[in-house]
């Protein structure tokens, strides 16, 4: 082999190399989106599941003041449990959504409801003066947490993921 | 499983600062009224306890998570921070982390609302 030929040689097997890396490249970008979406699905799937489950018809000793709540007229939620979806899919329920959004290389998924004004459903989570909280937000992320670890690990190795609530 | 409850109600009613700050330890309750009208309030709850170290499959600790709801009033005087910087030094003692602190929006007027979260491993040795 000429020294012509071995560096024509040695070129084509660097851009086989670089090619690879690139194919390689795609490939980990789009498993990071579709570990990210399946993350989200994962969420969404716990809280329209827990809303669904909520029961309608109610009642409990108040703890703090002693009193007698039922509640069998309007449905409503037990505190503490997630909000019963008294609009069906047009209200809360259907406002539950996820969106996915990259930069520089970060994907981000956001999970969580899209009625912001007013605020009903941070309302629920976090609760008021005059309403006890009905988390639906935390407890369905927490319920998915391990398995979008696990998940993340398994199709992405040590790739760092961030999990967190905001208002 | 541990029993935390009271082990948070002795931590935050033996606390002095704390009590100076809330007023009373008739102030400090571990359940959400059906309309909070006494200010201020500290509402702690026993949120989450997830096991943790397994031995001959047996989990020897839990993962607890508590979360603390101040309601003061605008004219108080007092702001959420007084009593946040408070809880933050009550509980970073006993080597629990703050995940959330913030406020949050309250529909109702001259009144604030500050929800924060510790969490930390522990063991029932820990609670006695």
């Amino acid at each position: 082999m000429t020294s012509a030929e071995a560096k024509a040689d040695f070129k084509r097997q660097i851009n086989e190399v670089q090619k690879k890396f690139r194919e390689r490249a795609l490939l980990v970008k789009d498993n990071k989106t579709v570990a990210v979406a399946n993350a989200c699905n994962m969420v969404e799937k716990n809280i329209k599941l827990a809303i669904h489950d909520s029961h309608a018809e109610w009642e409990y000793d108040n703890p703090v003041t002693g009193n007698h709540v039922k509640n069998y007229d309007v449905k409503r939620s037990v505190p503490g449990s997630a909000p019963f979806p008294q609009s069906g899919s047009q209200g809360f329920l259907g406002s539950i959504t996820h969106d996915i959004s990259e930069n520089n290389g970060m994907v981000t998924g956001r999970v969580g409801s899209v009625i912001t004004n007013p605020p009903y459903p941070m309302w629920l989570e976090d609760g008021t003066t005059k309403m006890a909280p009905r988390p639906w937000l935390l407890p369905s992320l927490d319920k998915a947490r391990d398995a979008i670890e696990r998940m993340f690990f398994r199709t992405l190795g040590t790739q760092a993921i961030q999990i967190e609530v905001d208002s | 499983m541990i029993s935390v409850k009271p082990f948070y109600y002795k931590t935050l009613s033996t606390d002095t600062a704390l009590i100076a700050l809330a007023g009373s330890t008739d102030n400090i309750i571990d359940a959400w009224p059906e309309i909070v009208s006494t200010f201020p309030l500290i509402i702690y709850q026993d949120e989450d306890q997830k096991d943790f170290e397994f031995r001959d499959n047996k989990p020897m600790g839990s993962n607890v998570r508590l979360r603390i709801d101040i309601f003061i009033k605008i004219d108080s005087g007092k702001t959420t921070a007084d009593f946040a910087i408070e809880l933050a030094r009550i509980f970073g003692d006993l080597f629990f982390t703050c995940g959330t602190n913030g406020e949050v929006f309250e529909p109702t007027e001259g009144v604030r609302h500050r929800v924060m979260r510790f969490s930390r491993g522990l063991f029932p040795s820990d609670v006695l």
